[in-house]
């Protein structure tokens, strides 16, 4: 892979990703009111809890056109705590919920592979086992079509995307895998895995889909 | 009692060529090796009803019933158990990702002809101009270079409009993606090979787009897509031996010259340019 320094996750973005995340979960957040609806979370109510300011708090969900809020890990871990959701939650964009959402789709098949590979073993997996499960299942590498031969732009295109493929199940089985999950869990951690790193090999390339 | 409950495809299946059914077969056992959501003991029939000269109806019954699993996996039905949808559900689920515009009451062949449309139109976004021309021309069409992607599409659907021209197309299309994914083409006998590889690569490319792009990246669509593909084939193909292509009124079984126009009936027609057969 040559292209070094590119990224698809641009900072930027994610600092509005962020307030809009913050902003919509604080107007359900609070308590419900007589007829069961939620309400939303006041921001002094918030202030409370987390013990950010106000001010503080409205310059990251309502910034200044120009400003750039840049929470630290500190703050995220507040919000997230005082919202009930995991940190990574609040960083999460519309697109990584679909990706989520399909990838989930794919597991009936993959936890099927891994199920296969690992079985009940009380035995460690190997970080390698998503890319394995991808492999079993006929997902990695995505076979180059045949006629494609003459066409060394989309053959590098194909290769491309294995190998991007081959990484982020690395990454990602070593991430899912990494608190020594019980010997059930490892299955479904091991597969989510794969399904992740399966739909993310797609997801710098797909254009976003419409709502 | 039909074993094939499916109306869309019990008659397509169960009329299908021998060569039609290896295509099939092919594509669901992954030219039987065999898939991870593919019971062992189902692939094993498959493989074997595949050596065997004719293919019986239970396998028959095997590749719709399977297609219908295949399909069930593909929709986002995690929490419906994987259970088997109709073929209409999955050519419409299909057509929709690929954006292919149809109407929610279009018939199965319909939408069959909108998921073509879409891959063709695909595979031209990758062609030269010169293999455009080419391209069209093998439906007696004019296309000049660099007309751009207003023309082709209008001549496109024309050609989809057109029954002898769609089923051209429908045969170039599955013929391509049988040569994209198993290697082969069509055992079908045609006229001069002029040019007519022309589509493979194209096709070829238009698959390993297709699979990253539209939301088609679960694993069932490698199965499902391209078998749409070839029964939309096959539809058109019995469609069309099922017609005079003179007239196009519908003849008796069995005869030999249409009762409406008098012209010779051949129930197999020539495509008029090669498939690439090599």
């Amino acid at each position: 892979m040559t292209d070094i320094g590119y990224t698809p996750y641009q900072a930027p973005s994610y600092t509005a990703q962020f307030a809009a995340n913050v902003k919509v979960a604080m107007q359900v957040a609070g308590p419900a009111d007589a007829t069961g609806n939620a309400r939303p979370l006041r921001s002094v109510a918030l202030q409370r809890r987390t013990g950010i300011a106000r001010s503080t708090l409205r310059a990251m969900t309502n910034p200044a056109p120009d400003a750039r809020p840049n929470p630290d890990l500190n703050t995220l871990a507040r919000l997230a705590g005082a919202l009930g959701v995991p940190v990574a939650f609040l960083l999460m964009r519309p697109e990584d919920w679909r990706l989520l959402s399909r990838a989930l789709n794919d597991m009936p098949t993959l936890v099927t592979a891994a199920e296969k590979l690992i079985g009940r073993k009380p035995l460690a997996v190997p970080a390698g086992t998503p890319e394995r499960v991808l492999r079993e299942c006929r997902l990695q590498p995505d076979p180059v079509p045949y006629g494609l031969g003459a066409n060394p732009v989309e053959v590098a295109r194909v290769e491309q995307r294995n190998e991007q493929r081959r990484r982020a199940s690395h990454v990602l089985g070593s991430l899912a895998l990494r608190g020594l999950p019980e010997p059930d869990a490892k299955v479904f951690l091991t597969a989510l895995a794969a399904a992740l790193a399966h739909q993310l090999s797609f997801a710098s390339e797909a254009p976003a889909e419409p709502n | 009692m039909p074993l094939i409950q499916d109306a869309d495809l019990a008659r397509v299946l169960l009329d299908a060529d021998v060569d039609d059914m290896h295509v099939l077969i092919d594509h669901v056992t992954d030219k039987g090796a065999g898939r991870i959501s593919l019971a062992a003991s189902t692939c094993a029939i498959l493989v074997q009803a595949r050596k065997k000269e004719e293919i019986d109806e239970t396998a028959r019954a095997l590749v719709a019933e399977e297609l219908s699993r295949f399909g069930g996996n593909s929709l986002m039905n995690l929490f419906r158990g994987g259970g088997g949808v109709s073929y209409r559900e999955i050519a419409c689920d299909v057509a929709d990702h690929l954006k292919a515009s149809h109407r929610t009451d279009s018939d199965v062949a319909g939408l069959e002809m909108a998921i073509l449309e879409k891959l063709a139109e695909q595979s031209l976004s990758k062609m030269s101009e010169d293999d455009k021309v080419e391209f069209f021309k093998q439906f007696g069409m004019r296309y000049a270079a660099g007309s751009g992607v207003a023309a082709s599409a209008g001549l496109l659907a024309s050609i989809v409009a057109s029954n002898t021209a769609g089923y051209q197309l429908s045969a170039m299309i599955a013929n391509g993606v049988v040569r994209a994914l198993l290697g082969r083409g069509l055992g079908f006998g045609l006229g001069p090979a002029a040019g007519g590889a022309a589509l493979v690569g194209p096709v070829a490319i238009a698959l390993s787009v297709i699979w990253g792009l539209y939301g088609l990246t679960s694993p069932a669509y490698r199965v499902t897509v391209p078998c749409v593909v070839h029964v939309a084939y096959m539809r058109r193909k019995q469609a069309i031996a099922n017609t005079c292509r003179h007239c196009g009124a519908t003849p008796a079984s069995g005869a030999r010259f249409c009762g409406h126009c008098g012209a010779p009936f051949t129930p197999a027609p020539a495509l008029p340019f090669g498939t690439g057969i090599g």
